[in-house]
């Protein structure tokens, strides 16, 4: 996509957001790092062209200004009574990430945007919050943040089940996969770090291909899959991939949270975290299934679209031969 | 063992020539073979990987299977249907059955056992023939994955205890309390999925009569088998739990083996009949292990061969019997003695192998299976007694209806077979009946 010099601004300037925000010594820089991502995004995702588009902006712009104001009123809270202060900061967090039980924005805003915003607002949108949820980590808060973790997984895995558009259920596996990653967090930075590469890598090479197929919809993959049988498999093995199946990448951040949840004895968070990877699987295989079916009916009118770009492939195969490259990860660690 | 799976990797470039990766899957497998005997227990080692006695008769099968898989899926070929993707897909397959059989860490043998679900599952998704196949594959991967996820739980908590994961460094996990019992529950279970045990087998059907040969073929064949394998290397840790609960699986697979025969008997389906009658000689393989006997872990392992051989030939004779007459329902396709009377002496011969009749190596596996278990317990004579009779009945049940009697009208003539399946059948059938002589390279390998 040729950039405008407007989004690049944009694209800037919300960089210089997060990295405000999580650079920051103190609750007000971080705070205005988040307000400057904010107002950064809003620029980025509406456009003329679509109505959705600015429904998701007035969406994102109301429920993320809903977030900071109450992490300004808590800051001033910080002082006087740091209990409810933390409190509020991670609820407002919460919010703002889009983790459960405050995510109905989530899926609403992912569906009126274009795949390329929406692997900004699955990757770098998450990287502040998620950062700043990892300071906060108090004795009152840590009741928060399982139970956040708990819905998360469950409201993740059960809500993708009911969807046919593609984002929305890409927006509930982000949710689901919200809750390995607050997981991570409670155990420690440098797990956080590496299942966020991970989910990052996988999540927008997922995206990068539905963008690249023009879907929206389950039922415009079956149309619109490149013809070439090799691809197809590869492409949609990369949805496996995201739902953590063994021989592929997405195993391997699981692998180590679930390594390190067993060893701080975490067993029933880790019974939930894994029933619901299996249901996230499910309706990941759903999606896939019209393209594993190798010769499945099409019709008449199906796009031929064959990958020209090389950066395509390259990203669908370090999706999915990961593991047969372990020091990928450990440059991460 | 690197050497054999960069021999896997260096044949996936091949795959346009279907007729190079047959031959040189042929020709793997007797260089293979060369390696039957060692004098040392683990050998061919290397970082992560060895193999023993059994896991080097694992791995042959799956060579063989996987050559007689190509062999016989020709009609692929023949109708152009992505045969070079099909040839890489099994060839992966292939290549993680060998990482599996050949893992010296439990942790790699999970991933690998993990990983040879996603092969099968194009497979069935994508060479089956009917729309049900996609319930089938769902079926199959949940099952399994449902069931192997806590295992990933449980080998970490093992390697939590014991700081390893090496085979044979871990520490066995003591006393049968609570914890104990969950842990061994929760270890066992995916095999026994795999395996598959009575009450967890609804998906094996279902698999086995939406997928292509090929699927069926290495299912019944090898896959089945990593069940067993997985059970074998994973019992020792859990001794006293598994004594405390050993008479469950025993009791669930043997009842359930005789229910299932009885299901088999009711069956017009040719493929879900053979699918069940795994069912059936599985449930004797997992009460021979759970019994935790010498006779019992050998036998079974007897078992795991002569029935992956046996069955893998049943289900390639059901699949010629499906590309002429194009039905695997037994009311169709009756009476092929007429049509194809070479045909119906390998009918025979292999259903003779799956009612365990001499001189096949079923027998031999399982009556030292059943000298196993009834030792353990004189009331499981009961249901063996039953479970044997009725192997041979539903296997007689299928060889008649299917060679002798009126064939059905409608058909008119079809080919009565080719060299290259007379080949298949033999070299299913010729391991099945002459190891038996030689009866020290499956028994008392352990």
């Amino acid at each position: 996509m040729p950039l405008s010099s407007s989004q690049i601004l944009f694209f800037s300037t919300l960089m210089l957001g997060t990295l405000l925000s999580i650079s920051s010594s103190s609750w007000f820089g971080a705070w205005m790092g988040l307000e400057l991502n904010l107002l950064s995004f809003i620029p980025l995702i509406s456009s003329k062209n679509n109505q959705y588009s600015s429904e998701a902006a007035l969406k994102y712009f109301l429920i993320q200004a809903l977030g900071s104001s109450i992490i300004i009123m808590s800051a001033s809270f910080m002082m006087s009574s740091s209990e409810l202060a933390t409190t509020l900061f991670t609820v407002a967090l919460l919010l703002k990430a889009g983790a459960a039980p405050f995510h109905f924005w989530f899926p609403s805003v992912m569906e009126g945007l274009q795949w390329n915003q929406v692997i900004i607002l699955m990757t770098i949108q998450k990287i502040a919050p998620l950062s700043l949820l990892s300071y906060l980590l108090y004795s009152n808060t840590l009741y928060i943040v399982p139970a956040a973790i708990i819905t998360s997984a469950l409201v993740g895995a059960i809500g993708g089940i009911n969807q046919t558009f593609l984002r929305k259920i890409m927006a509930y596996s982000s949710i689901n996969h919200m809750a390995w990653m607050m997981s991570a967090i409670l155990i420690s930075e440098t797990n956080w770090l590496l299942y966020f590469s991970f989910y990052c890598l996988i999540s927008s090479s997922v995206a990068i291909l539905f963008n690249y197929q023009d879907v929206f919809h389950i039922s415009h993959i079956v149309n619109h899959t490149p013809h070439s049988s090799h691809m197809k498999i590869l492409t949609f093995t990369s949805l496996l991939s995201l739902g953590g199946l063994p021989p592929f990448t997405g195993f391997i951040p699981k692998w180590i949270i679930i390594q390190e949840m067993v060893s701080s004895h975490m067993f029933i968070t880790l019974a939930i975290l894994l029933a619901s990877a299996l249901l996230t699987l499910f309706y990941y295989l759903r999606v896939a299934m019209t393209a594993l079916t190798i010769s499945s009916p099409k019709t008449k009118w199906s796009t031929k679209s064959t990958i020209s770009s090389y950066m395509t492939p390259s990203m669908i195969y370090m999706n999915i031969f990961g593991l047969l490259a372990p020091s990928l990860f450990t440059i991460i660690l | 063992m690197l050497k054999f799976m960069l021999a896997c990797i260096m044949l996936m470039p091949l795959v346009n020539s279907w007729w190079a990766v047959q031959s040189s899957l042929f020709i793997l497998t007797f260089i293979l073979m060369l390696y039957c005997h060692h004098d040392f227990s683990n050998y061919m080692a290397g970082w992560c990987f060895n193999i023993d006695s059994l896991g080097y008769i694992l791995i042959l099968l799956s060579f063989w299977i996987t050559a007689l898989v190509v062999c016989s899926s020709q009609k692929v070929l023949k109708e152009n249907n992505y045969p070079s993707l099909f040839l890489l897909v099994n060839i992966f397959l292939l290549f993680f059955l060998i990482m599996t059989f050949s893992a010296n860490d439990y942790l790699l043998f999970y991933i690998s056992f993990e990983s040879s679900l996603i092969p099968t599952l194009i497979l069935i998704l994508g060479w089956g023939y009917q729309p049900e196949r996609l319930q089938a594959g769902v079926y199959m991967l949940f099952y399994t994955l449902f069931a192997s996820l806590p295992l990933l739980v449980s080998l970490i908590s093992l390697y939590n205890m014991s700081g390893s994961l090496t085979l044979g460094l871990v520490e066995n996990v003591s006393g049968a309390g609570f914890i104990s019992c969950i842990w061994y529950v929760v270890t066992v279970f995916a095999f026994i999925v795999k395996l598959p045990m009575f009450l967890v087998h609804l998906w094996l059907p279902k698999a086995h009569v939406e997928a292509p040969v090929a699927g069926s073929m290495i299912l019944a064949g090898v896959l089945l088998k990593l069940g067993g394998y997985g059970l074998i290397r994973v019992l020792p840790l859990f001794g006293e739990a598994n004594k405390n609960l050993s008479w469950l699986w025993v009791s669930i697979s043997l009842v359930g083996g005789v229910v299932v025969s009885l299901m088999c008997l009711r069956q017009v389906d040719m493929k879900a009949l053979i699918a069940y009658s795994s069912v059936a000689h599985m449930g004797l393989v997992l009460s021979g292990l759970v019994v935790f006997g010498w006779w019992g872990v050998n036998g079974a392992v007897v078992v795991m061969i002569g029935h992956g051989l046996c069955s893998s030939g049943l289900f390639c004779l059901a699949n010629m019997v499906y590309e002429r007459i194009g039905s695997r329902s037994l009311l169709i396709s009756k009476g092929l003695m007429n049509f194809m009377p070479s045909m119906a002496l390998w009918w025979f011969l292999l259903s003779a192998g799956n009612m365990a009749a001499p001189p096949t190596l079923n027998l031999l596996g399982e009556i030292s299976l059943i000298i196993s278990v009834v030792s353990w317990s004189k009331v499981s004579m009961l249901s063996i007694s039953l479970l044997s009779f009725f192997s041979a009945a539903y296997t007689l049940y299928m060889f008649s209806l299917s060679q002798h009697g009126k064939y059905y009208s409608a058909l008119f003539s079809c080919c009565s077979g080719k060299v290259r399946e007379y080949l298949i059948l033999m070299l299913h059938w010729l391991p099945l009946n002459v190891l038996i002589l030689k009866g020290s390279t499956v028994m008392f390998i352990l």
